[in-house]
């Protein structure tokens, strides 16, 4: 895959998965529980990444749903920084121990949705810790589905020759 | 790229530490202007930015499940969907008769029952966004600033209290609602013989607590309750009905659990008072 298309995938599919999140997360939940998008593609994404790539995509994801979301009592930063180290984790992760799969992929997806969420819980600590573990655990669960629906796809937009003309 | 193995430490960790730098920059400058009560114009602008593709997207959805709902939903459910449409029809058609009958913005007004009773005609808006971040209630509507919707402005339906904006930026505007944490209302039992005053205060379950009733307050179940008329929220709005009641052990204060008037999870469009 060229450098040109592969950054351009950089840029398209953390829009998509922000305009998606935006538009259809709350309309989509099952018992409350609702997915995040973004968080989902920085922890499959990064899988077929370098670390630096899957900081950087983590970034992009990371901002993208930050602007989406109310910050009540801030988070911006936390959001960010949370997405950015997933992101680099799970990479750093694929580069040195062991490629993704879709066996693995709901691990990728819980492990990243909960160091994410524990790095949010620092940043801007929530009144209700309760809910904060409710609405983690089922964001968790719900990522985990979805992830083996998604990464079939992210492995055929982003797998082929990840290393070849890796963007960072 | 030098493959990962012959790169050099700093080198490594230049990019990622440089994002992390980027980010916790943008988080400090972000809650910098939001505690001096400016909106952050990179957050703001994406999420202008944002909206016009949700807010399609969420038109086109919301056609689609009308139109097609049904391959999902089963043929029962599409027997009364037809039934209900087939009666939507004849309603639309003597609602049409009746538009001709009588002078048009008035009529429209009367459809719309509550709108009568506000002092100035509230703005419509259509959600574009239901709890988008799982971790608050909140709701994105297509008005902003440039329509007259401010911060603390209150949100209805045509059944009662949503809540209040948070947010705004000049298209869109976020709504906490009163289901979450940081949504609450000075509250009333409409009931002449009781009258009973407390505070709705989220905390994201379905059900609303009413606190701070005093230990004598006349509440039951089935009660109405209404906005007290405290701060900026007008008086008389309908927030749900009284499900339970609960006494403290030194019958010191009361708690009622208040189911809402409002289906927040089936939120299409909203009314901003003015």
């Amino acid at each position: 895959m060229s450098f040109g298309k592969r950054l351009l995938l950089f840029i398209v599919l953390p829009l998509m998965a922000a305009i998606l999140q935006f538009a259809w997360a709350g309309r989509i939940a099952v018992e409350d529980a609702t997915p995040q998008l973004p968080l989902l593609l920085t922890t499959l994404g990064a899988t077929f990444c370098t670390a630096n790539e899957g900081a950087l995509l983590g970034f992009i994801n990371g901002f993208l749903f930050a602007s989406l979301s109310p910050l009540i009592g801030g988070g911006l930063g936390g959001i960010i920084v949370g997405n950015t180290l997933v992101g680099f984790g799970i990479g750093w992760l694929g580069e040195r121990v062991f490629r993704g799969s879709t066996f693995l992929a709901p691990f990728f997806a819980a492990a990243g949705t909960l160091v994410a969420a524990l790095i949010y819980l620092v940043a801007a600590p929530p009144p209700l810790l309760l809910h904060w573990l409710l609405v983690t655990g089922k964001t968790t669960l719900y990522n985990m589905a979805l992830a083996i629906l998604l990464y079939p796809l992210l492995r055929r937009l982003l797998g082929a020759d990840q290393n070849t003309h890796a963007i960072a | 790229m030098l493959p990962p193995e012959r790169q050099h430490g700093h080198l490594r960790y230049k990019a990622l530490l440089l994002l992390l730098l980027l980010g916790t920059l943008a988080g400090a400058w972000h809650n910098r202007l939001v505690a001096h009560g400016r909106p952050d114009p990179v957050t703001t602008w994406t999420r202008t930015a944002l909206a016009y593709p949700a807010g399609t997207l969420n038109r086109f959805s919301r056609w689609c499940g009308r139109n097609f709902g049904w391959i999902l939903r089963g043929s029962a459910l599409e027997r009364e969907n037809r039934r209900l449409r087939a009666e939507v029809e004849r309603l639309k058609a003597e609602n049409a008769s009746l538009q001709e009958a009588a002078a048009e913005n008035v009529q429209l007004q009367q459809d719309l029952g509550f709108v009568r009773t506000l002092p100035k005609p509230p703005i419509a808006a259509w959600v574009i966004a239901l709890r988008p971040d799982p971790n608050f209630n909140t709701i994105v509507i297509s008005r902003g600033s440039n329509d007259g919707v401010h911060v603390h402005s209150v949100v209805v339906t045509r059944d009662g209290l949503v809540g209040q904006v948070s947010e705004v930026t000049p298209n869109t505007a976020t709504v906490v609602l009163l289901t979450d944490r940081n949504g609450m209302v000075g509250a009333r039992v409409q009931r002449a013989s009781s009258r009973a005053v407390g505070l709705c205060r989220g905390n994201y379950s379905p059900l609303i607590p009413l606190i701070d009733l005093a230990g004598d307050a006349d509440i039951r179940p089935g009660d109405k309750i209404v906005t007290a008329g405290y701060g900026v929220f007008p008086p008389g709005i309908p927030i749900g009905t009284v499900v339970s009641v609960q006494v403290d052990q030194g019958h010191t204060s009361k708690q009622a659990l208040v189911k809402p008037a409002v289906d927040f999870n089936r939120l299409e469009e909203v009314y901003v008072l003015r």
